[in-house]
């Protein structure tokens, strides 16, 4: 059985969706018998004592938000303070090398670039498995977003690897896709729209 | 292939016909988890079809998507807007 830390933000709509997903994922995780903790982010400092100390207890480091190529987002940017970090590039040792799944936009980072990649520099034999562009979920039929999501993060805690489990995720949303658009879910409000994003989101799914 | 003119103008207004159409056409009903300081992370019925009919990233994105799917099925590249218009005014 392993130990996972969840950090989740629930500071706007979005991320309060994916905040439920988080209780949902812990409670999944709970019954099958694995420790876990989940810790919003927003009290968290970056690079704190709060943040290292639950990862190094930790087997698997979960981060539900906000993020952008260069960081985990703790709290966004307002006016002309910028978003602050859980964590960006800069610190991405706070990770301690702890398997990674990062269920926000963009952290995969581009090729050469990104705290995906400076991750992988820092632990070539850890694994990071995260977005490499926009993450997109739609309102009406959100459950069906955090199904999946939730999912992928318990095969990644039940020792499936990394690249099963992007592949298994690009698969997943694709079927999603395929059943807004045309199965059981097409004559759903906003369908349309919630295929698009589904589809979307099985194009940018990646690991390190 | 670049769909034509008056195929996008078809999309376009369709979307706007959802748009109108929804029980909430001023409330985010999507978003994208990017950064919060740089772009629309939200975006209501009406902002999404300004999206496509500016031919943003999210909006040609969404186009491409009806053009592959609708392809796949053999249907109509509107024919997915159509049953989202049905279902808001199921929702009436």
């Amino acid at each position: 059985m392993s130990t996972v830390v969840i950090i989740a933000t629930s500071y706007d709509t979005p991320s309060n969706y994916s905040f439920g997903w988080a209780t949902s994922l812990k409670d999944k995780l709970l019954k099958q018998g694995h420790s876990c903790v989940l810790i919003p982010g927003e009290g968290i400092c970056a690079a704190g004592s709060t943040l290292v100390e639950a990862v190094e207890r930790s087997d698997f480091v979960v981060f539900f938000g906000h993020g952008t190529p260069a960081e985990l987002t703790r709290l966004p940017a307002r006016g002309r303070m910028p978003s602050l970090p859980l964590i960006d590039v800069s610190d991405v040792r706070s990770f301690r090398g702890k398997p990674i799944y990062a269920g926000c936009c963009s952290s995969l980072g581009a090729a050469g670039a990104g705290l995906g990649t400076a991750y992988a520099n820092a632990y070539p034999t850890g694994s990071y498995i995260g977005y490499a562009q926009k993450f997109g979920l739609e309102y009406e039929n959100e459950n069906h977003f955090g199904g999946i999501v939730v999912d992928s993060v318990v095969q990644y805690v039940n020792n499936t690897t990394a690249s099963t489990v992007v592949q298994n995720l690009k698969n997943e949303w694709i079927n999603l896709s395929n059943r807004f658009y045309s199965g059981n879910l097409s004559h759903n409000r906003n369908a349309s729209m919630a295929g698009s994003l589904a589809l979307s989101n099985s194009k940018h799914v990646g690991n390190k | 292939m670049e769909l034509d003119d008056f195929e996008y103008q078809r999309i376009v207004r369709r979307l706007r016909e959802w748009a109108l159409s929804h029980p909430s056409p001023d409330r985010p009903f999507m978003a994208i988890m990017d950064e919060t300081d740089s772009e629309l992370t939200e975006l209501t019925p009406i902002q999404f079809a300004e999206q496509v009919e500016r031919r943003t990233e999210i909006g040609r994105s969404y186009v491409s998507y009806l053009e592959e799917m609708s392809t796949l099925h053999a249907e109509d590249i509107v024919a997915s807007i159509d049953r989202t218009i049905r279902a808001n005014e199921l929702a009436r």
